[in-house]
């Protein structure tokens, strides 16, 4: 079973990459729907993205309340362990809440986790709004992206050349050993930005 | 007090609604983008900062809106413009920094109830 866990501060379109990903997955490897599993978790009572999820026609767990680095990572664990015991899926893949920390969840899952081939962490960030964040909210969206192994800059056709680059630059210096792509989830994904990050890392 | 910045308010809720007459898909989608607009615009005006808002309408179509303090994005479902909408359930998070969860609980609720009431008379 393949994991990949994906990070990044609320609203930098981790949904929209996640179901890009999904079908990725699904249309790369010939499988059925069934064969990737997602894991939502949403901060709230009441989940949305789940729904949206389901409405692509994929198999999505819920787990809710709090964010996932700190209040249900032993949920979460266990959760992926069940799917690796009943399911046993080619690949899962987990969206974390927009305020967890993913290395957090990372660690636990190299610890704790049962039948995990391989595990990635991708992180997003959004262009657009990556200055007002990385000045409002530094405790936030600092730690997200100074451990990540794979980053997309996401919402890229939202900015020009000189803002993305100046994006890009604050990146780097948070994090220079991370494997650094430019999307739009918008106007979708490169196939190739897909097989680099499922491959490589 | 600590840094209002550390950790967001967040409130969500589920509700059903069922209406006398139909209305259009393309009629709730601006008015939920309206209502949208209003509840940034709210908050803007205080020195707050929307994490994200987001509302998904389930019924025989659905819709997913979502903001993060700019313009309102929409991902509606194949037939959502031809639906004329009698019953559907609303599901909505909003996820602010800046202020507390009991106060932004209620500013969501009270512009919610003018929303509805607002879709009731039309």
């Amino acid at each position: 079973m393949n994991v990949i866990l994906l990070g990044g501060f609320l609203g930098s379109g981790k949904t929209n990459l996640l179901l890009s990903l999904a079908r990725f997955l699904v249309d790369q490897e010939k499988l059925r729907k069934e064969a990737v599993v997602i894991v939502e978790n949403e901060v709230g009572e009441t989940g949305i993205d789940d729904r949206v999820l389901k409405n692509d026609g994929f198999n999505v767990r819920e787990l809710l309340s709090g964010c996932v680095c700190c209040q249900v990572t032993g949920e979460l664990v266990a959760c992926i362990n069940e799917i690796a015991e009943k399911n046993n899926p080619s690949w899962v893949v987990v969206e974390a809440s927009g305020i967890a920390l993913p290395d957090r969840i990372l660690t636990v899952l190299i610890k704790r986790g049962n039948n995990i081939q391989l595990l990635k962490e991708i992180v997003i960030v959004d262009a657009q709004r990556w200055a007002e964040l990385f000045d409002i909210v530094p405790q936030l969206v600092k730690p997200q992206v100074e451990k990540a192994d794979i980053l997309l800059i996401n919402k890229i056709d939202l900015i020009d050349s000189r803002q993305l680059s100046a994006v890009e630059q604050s990146i780097r210096k948070l994090n220079s050993q991370a494997l650094i792509r430019k999307v739009s989830a918008k106007s979708g994904v490169d196939q190739a930005i897909w097989q680099e990050v499922v491959a490589g890392g | 007090m600590g840094d209002p910045f550390m950790h967001p308010a967040i409130f969500s809720a589920a509700t059903p609604i069922s209406l006398e007459g139909e209305i259009s898909g393309k009629g709730i989608s601006t008015s939920l983008t309206q209502w949208i607009d209003g509840l940034q615009q709210w908050a803007r005006t205080n020195g707050y900062l929307v994490g994200h808002i987001k509302v998904f309408i389930e019924g025989e179509q659905n819709l997913w809106l979502s903001a993060t303090g700019g313009p309102v994005n929409l991902r509606p479902s194949t037939q959502w413009m031809e639906w004329a909408a009698k019953s559907f359930t609303l599901y909505m998070t909003a996820i602010v920094f800046g202020i507390d969860d009991r106060s932004l609980r209620s500013e969501v609720l009270n512009r919610f109830e003018l929303w509805r009431q607002k879709l009731e008379k039309c």
